[in-house]
Order: structure tokens, then C-alpha cells, then sequence
């Protein structure tokens, strides 16, 4: 998979500050609905960016294929330097093992894994060593403040707790991108106060770049930028 | 650890399926258990026989099918035959009804009965478990097959009482779990007193050194031939069964009962295998989100595929490890049940055991195929939107 990875050229335009692009993306879902419409966007390393927009805009549909989780109709994404669309299906579950993390609404954690090994789950996927995947996901639970609840099963968790536990999963294997999907939409403000902050020091701290999806203005206020979708097009800033 | 807490979240469920395998694995491992007996006793009746041609007597002497001295001395002569072994063979008890370890009398002349158990190679050879043989010229005593001194409680030294006589009992022979086990070894002339007294016919012709049948002692290989040479050299008549004849039979017979017996436990087993698809399944359906949370931090196809294998074999393996060790309790109770037989019913032996575990796995294995596969095919988009 490595090799299939590695022997694919860098694009120019995706060296540098620029972490992800996409161009002219469109993604036509069967029976016609076009949720993207020839979307282009960068996402340069190490800044938040904020992706606004009414349900039914298309942004999850965006992040799941800057995620590699679903693929365009047509365009083209680079993902630090590699061109995901290029890759064949079966490439795509090691890319994503190695190259991004993802945080969903609710619901991320696998319910009879404890935080532990929730988080030791990628690394696992890794084929890491058992001793050496505990330590590094002990290490990722102690960065989101979670060390004293590393064997509570989520079930044992608050909401705000379970999301910090997915952060730590998403950071885990230090991957080039973390995609956030509604990451404070089941919590309560104060909650998800504390969980931007907590984002917001992971970036500063590891210069982790993080992609957002969102419709809270809270979360909008703790990004870098923000880019606005409407009709499955990015609106234009004003 | 991930696989025992999904069982125990799932705990009916799980319990049922694997109880479902369980009772599939149950009728395997008691069918298994007769299977295993028949084989015991086919294997002994091979062995005896690997050595020795049969000789019976098609008619004879008002049609009474009893071999006199001169047949004998006629199946002695045709070369290549090393000794005859001859027997009187009687119901031990005429009255007894059905058994499932038959008894029978057994009238053996010593001084050849010893020689024949030098020639009949190391299987075929009946031991002593405890006592001696009789001297030549003993009478009324005998020596005992184990299921017969089980059952009617005999030990050397008591009195056996059998077909209007006693005799002392000398000797035990080690248990074969064949044929033997049913066998009272006496003097063929007490043997021939009992004939010979129960048949006025007998009686008023006069005769009294008839056997019943007779074995000639060859090489395992030449049996075909000698039996030719003898049926050629004989007069018409008798009956002859090679050690060939005798073994491929005794195989035929072996693998008819075991296909029919291990083929009713098998399809126990597949109903069994049935419901762990279907519990595989609703897993599959019930995991669905935790399966694109998997896909989407990077487990691969074969990541998922291998969760829902090793929980279907350990589904499997439970459910065999627990029809196998209630399938010897039904075995152990049955053969307690019938011990006064002197036999065991069914044998419950370490390759039954081993076999029935490995089937249970291979089986949960072959069950967890088809919802493995779908649980890794399903579009990692579409598994999240599941909550």
C-alpha cells in the first residue's frame, strides 16, 4: 500500500503550506441529487478551518470525501502531497489508517472498548505492538485530560468525556488531518466550550490541522477561518 | 477481551446460540460414542481374523452343520494352513433374550486353542487380565470375557452357572470391547456334554467329536489362495471366508454404520451452525455504526472480516466444548445405566473429543463467512449514518 502511496507523484501544487486540495470536486449521488458542486478549496497545515452551511449544503459530504470515505464523481483532492482520487479502492482504509483522523457527532466510540482501547484501536489497525499502542494511546487520553478514565467503557462517560476520548483516537497516530463532523452538536455550550478550547491547544501545541464541520456559530468563532457552503457550492466571501 | 464483552452485551442471545451448538454438538459426541464402539468391535474382529481362515459347515451330517474329525483333518492338510483352531459355540444363556454384548460358550481345545494364539499375531491374540489358563484334561472350568465377569459379578475362583452346569472360573481375559468380551472359554468336551445332552438327535446318532466351527491358521497374505486351494481340495459343503473377505466386510460394515451415525449427528450439527449465521448476522445489522467507525479510522477488509470470524469460531468452540462435555455426560450415564451388560454402550474416546471440537470450530467458522464478508463490504457512509 506504501509502495501504490509512494509511487505516485506530488503534484507541485500541493507542496508547501497546502495540506489538502480539492478541485473542482462534484459529487452526483444516484437518482441525480448533486450534493458538490465543482468545489475547490485548500486547506493549508496547521490552521483550523471552519466548513459552515445549512444541513443538506453538502459539508458532510465534503468532508467525507476529503476523508477518503467516499469518492467524487469528478475532480481531483491531494491529501499531503498524495493524490487520493488516483488511488484504487483498496488503497484507501491504509491511507486513512495513516493520513487523517475523524471526529464524528455522537456516537464515535465503539461501546465495549474502554477509552483505552478505543483509542488503541488505530494503532492496532497499525499492527503495532500491544505494550507499545497502549503507551502511545495513554499518552494521547493524558494530552485530552482524560488519564484518570482510561478503562471506563463510554457507556461510563459523559458526552463531553466520550467526545475528548474520540479527539485522542483521531490524534493517536499523528495524522497529517483530523475531520471534525458536528464534534459539539450533542453537547451543551459550556461543554462544548471546553472541547473547542481543548482543540484549539492541540492545534497550537502539535500544529495539528483540523477540518470542521459545523452549523454552531460557537464553533465558528474558534476557527481560523471559515469558508460558507450553500447548494453543495462554496459561497464566495462577501 | 472486545469479543467477550460484545458476548456478554448480547448475553441471551450469545447463551442461546452457543447452547443451540451445543445441543447439535451433543447428539455428535453420543452418535460419535457408538460409532466409536462399533468401531472397537469391527477393529477386534479384524484383527482375530487377519490370521485365520473361517470354516463352517454348509449341512453335513443330517443337515446338523457340525464339522467331524475328518473335515478338520482335510482343512489340516491343505498346505500353507498352519493349525486349526476349532470351537463349539452356544448361546450362554438361551433364555437371556436380546444383549447388547452377546454371550456365548465357547468350548476350545486347549493344546491347539494356545497354538493358535501363537499364530494369530499380536491383535489377534486373546490375554489373560488375571488367573491362568487351564491344564489339558481340566474340566468344568472357564475362563471369562470382562463384560461377562462384570456383568454376572465373577471373579477367579467363584462358580459359573450356565446352561445346566458350573464351572469354576480359572482365568479373566482383558477387555477388547469386541466380540470376545461376550465369550465363556470352557473344555470343548464340556462344551460337547452340553450339546450333546440338550439334542436327543445327538444323542441317538451317537457321535461325539463334532465342533461347531473351525479356524485354519494362515499368513494374512496367503488367505486368498489357501482359501482356494481348500475349496478346491475339499469336498462340497463347507463354507470358507478368507481374511480378506472377512476384513473388507467388516470394513464395508464399518463405514455403512459410521456414515449413518455420524451423518445423523452431523446434521444435528448444521442446524446448530444454522443459528450462528443468524446470530452472526443481527450482529452484523446491531454493529453496524461501530463498523464504520472501524472503516473510517482505518481498519481494512480483512480487520473486519477477522472480528466476525474469531467471534463465530469462539461462538463455535463454546458451543463444541460444551455439547462434548454434556455429550459424555449422557454417554457416561448411559453406560452406567447399562453396566449390568458388562459393556460400554458407548466409548468416548480422546480422538471423538478432539474431532468434535476441531468440527465445532471448523463449523463456526463456515457460519461466520457470509456475515463477515457483508460486514466488510458495507459503505463506510452509509454505516454512519446508522445510530
Amino acid at each position: 500500500m506504501e509502495r501504490v502511496i509512494n509511487s505516485l507523484q506530488w503534484p507541485e501544487r500541493a507542496s508547501g503550506s497546502a495540506l489538502v486540495v480539492a478541485e473542482e470536486v462534484t459529487k452526483v449521488y444516484p437518482g441525480g441529487v448533486r450534493a458538490l458542486d465543482r468545489v475547490s478549496l485548500t486547506v493549508r497545515r496547521g490552521e483550523i478551518l471552519g466548513i459552515m452551511g445549512r444541513s443538506g449544503s453538502g459539508k458532510s459530504t465534503l468532508l467525507h470525501i476529503l476523508g477518503c470515505l467516499d469518492r467524487p464523481t469528478s475532480g481531483e483532492v491531494w491529501i499531503d502531497g498524495v493524490p487520493v482520487t488516483r488511488l484504487p479502492e483498496r488503497a484507501l482504509p491504509a491511507l486513512r489508517l495513516r493520513k487523517v483522523g475523524f471526529v464524528f457527532q455522537s456516537h464515535n466510540l465503539i461501546p465495549c472498548l474502554t477509552a483505552l482501547e478505543n483509542v488503541a484501536l488505530p494503532l492496532r489497525y497499525l499492527r503495532l505492538p500491544a505494550r507499545q499502542a497502549m503507551e502511545k494511546a495513554r499518552a494521547a487520553l493524558e494530552a485530552v485530560g482524560l488519564s484518570d478514565r482510561m478503562h471506563h467503557l463510554p457507556a461510563q462517560l459523559s458526552g463531553g468525556q466520550q467526545q475528548r476520548v474520540a479527539i485522542a483516537r483521531a490524534l493517536v497516530n499523528s495524522p497529517a488531518l483530523v475531520l471534525a463532523d458536528e464534534p459539539t452538536g450533542a453537547l451543551d455550550s459550556q461543554t462544548a466550550r471546553d472541547l473547542l478550547a481543548l482543540i484549539r491547544r492541540l492545534s497550537a501545541e502539535q500544529g495539528q490541522t483540523f477540518v470542521v464541520v459545523t452549523h454552531d456559530p460557537l464553533v465558528g468563532q474558534a476557527c481560523d477561518r471559515i469558508v460558507t457552503m450553500e447548494d453543495g457550492r462554496i459561497r464566495p466571501p462577501s | 477481551m472486545e469479543m467477550l464483552r460484545n458476548f456478554s452485551r448480547r448475553r441471551l442471545r450469545t447463551g442461546l446460540t452457543i447452547l443451540g451448538v451445543a445441543v447439535g454438538m451433543l447428539a455428535f459426541t453420543v452418535m460419535g460414542g457408538m460409532a466409536e464402539k462399533f468401531d472397537l468391535i469391527i477393529e477386534g474382529g479384524k484383527a482375530y481374523f487377519t490370521h485365520r481362515i473361517a470354516v463352517r459347515s454348509a449341512g453335513g451330517l443330517f443337515r446338523l452343520n457340525l464339522l467331524e474329525p475328518q473335515d478338520i483333518e482335510a482343512v489340516r492338510s491343505v498346505a500353507g494352513v498352519k493349525e486349526v483352531e476349532t470351537q463349539i459355540l452356544l448361546p450362554l444363556d438361551e433364555t437371556a433374550g436380546f444383549e447388547l454384548a452377546p454371550r456365548f460358550l465357547v468350548g476350545v481345545d486347549m493344546p491347539g486353542f494356545l497354538r493358535a494364539q501363537e499364530l494369530a499375531g499380536d491383535k489377534g491374540r486373546l490375554r489373560l487380565r488375571e488367573g491362568a489358563w487351564w491344564q489339558p484334561g481340566q474340566r468344568n472350568v472357564a475362563v471369562l470375557g470382562s463384560a461377562v465377569a462384570r456383568r454376572m459379578k465373577l471373579g477367579v475362583g467363584d462358580l459359573l452357572q450356565a446352561r445346566g452346569r458350573s464351572f469354576r472360573v480359572v482365568g479373566i481375559l482383558e477387555e477388547t470391547f469386541s466380540v470376545p468380551d461376550g465369550w465363556v472359554l470352557v473344555p470343548q468336551e464340556d462344551a460337547r456334554e452340553v450339546m450333546v445332552q440338550e439334542s436327543s438327535l445327538l444323542q441317538m446318532l451317537g457321535i461325539d467329536s463334532f465342533v461347531t466351527n473351525a479356524y485354519a491358521l494362515v499368513d494374512p497374505d496367503q488367505g486368498d489362495q489357501i482359501v482356494r486351494q481348500m475349496a478346491a481340495s475339499l469336498r462340497g459343503g463347507f463354507l470358507l471366508y478368507s481374511p480378506q473377505e472377512l476384513t473388507e466386510a467388516a470394513g464395508q460394515a464399518s463405514t455403512l454404520l459410521n456414515t449413518a451415525i455420524l451423518g445423523s449427528g452431523v446434521i444435528a450439527v448444521i442446524v446448530g451452525a444454522l443459528a450462528v449465521v443468524n446470530t452472526m448476522f443481527i450482529a452484523v445489522a446491531e454493529r453496524t455504526r461501530e463498523i464504520g467507525i472501524k472503516k473510517a479510522i482505518g481498519a481494512s477488509r480483512w480487520d473486519i472480516v477477522r472480528e466476525f470470524l474469531l467471534e463465530s469460531v469462539l461462538i463455535g468452540l463454546l458451543g463444541g466444548i460444551l455439547g462434548v462435555a454434556l455429550g459424555a455426560l449422557v454417554i457416561y450415564g448411559i453406560n452406567w445405566y447399562t453396566q449390568d451388560q458388562g459393556t460400554p454402550v458407548f466409548i468416548l474416546t480422546p480422538r471423538l473429543v478432539g474431532t468434535a471440537i476441531l468440527f465445532a470450530g471448523l463449523l463456526g467458522a463456515a457460519a461466520g463467512v457470509m456475515p463477515a464478508l457483508r460486514a466488510a463490504s458495507l459503505d463506510p457512509v452509509a454505516a454512519l449514518r446508522e445510530y
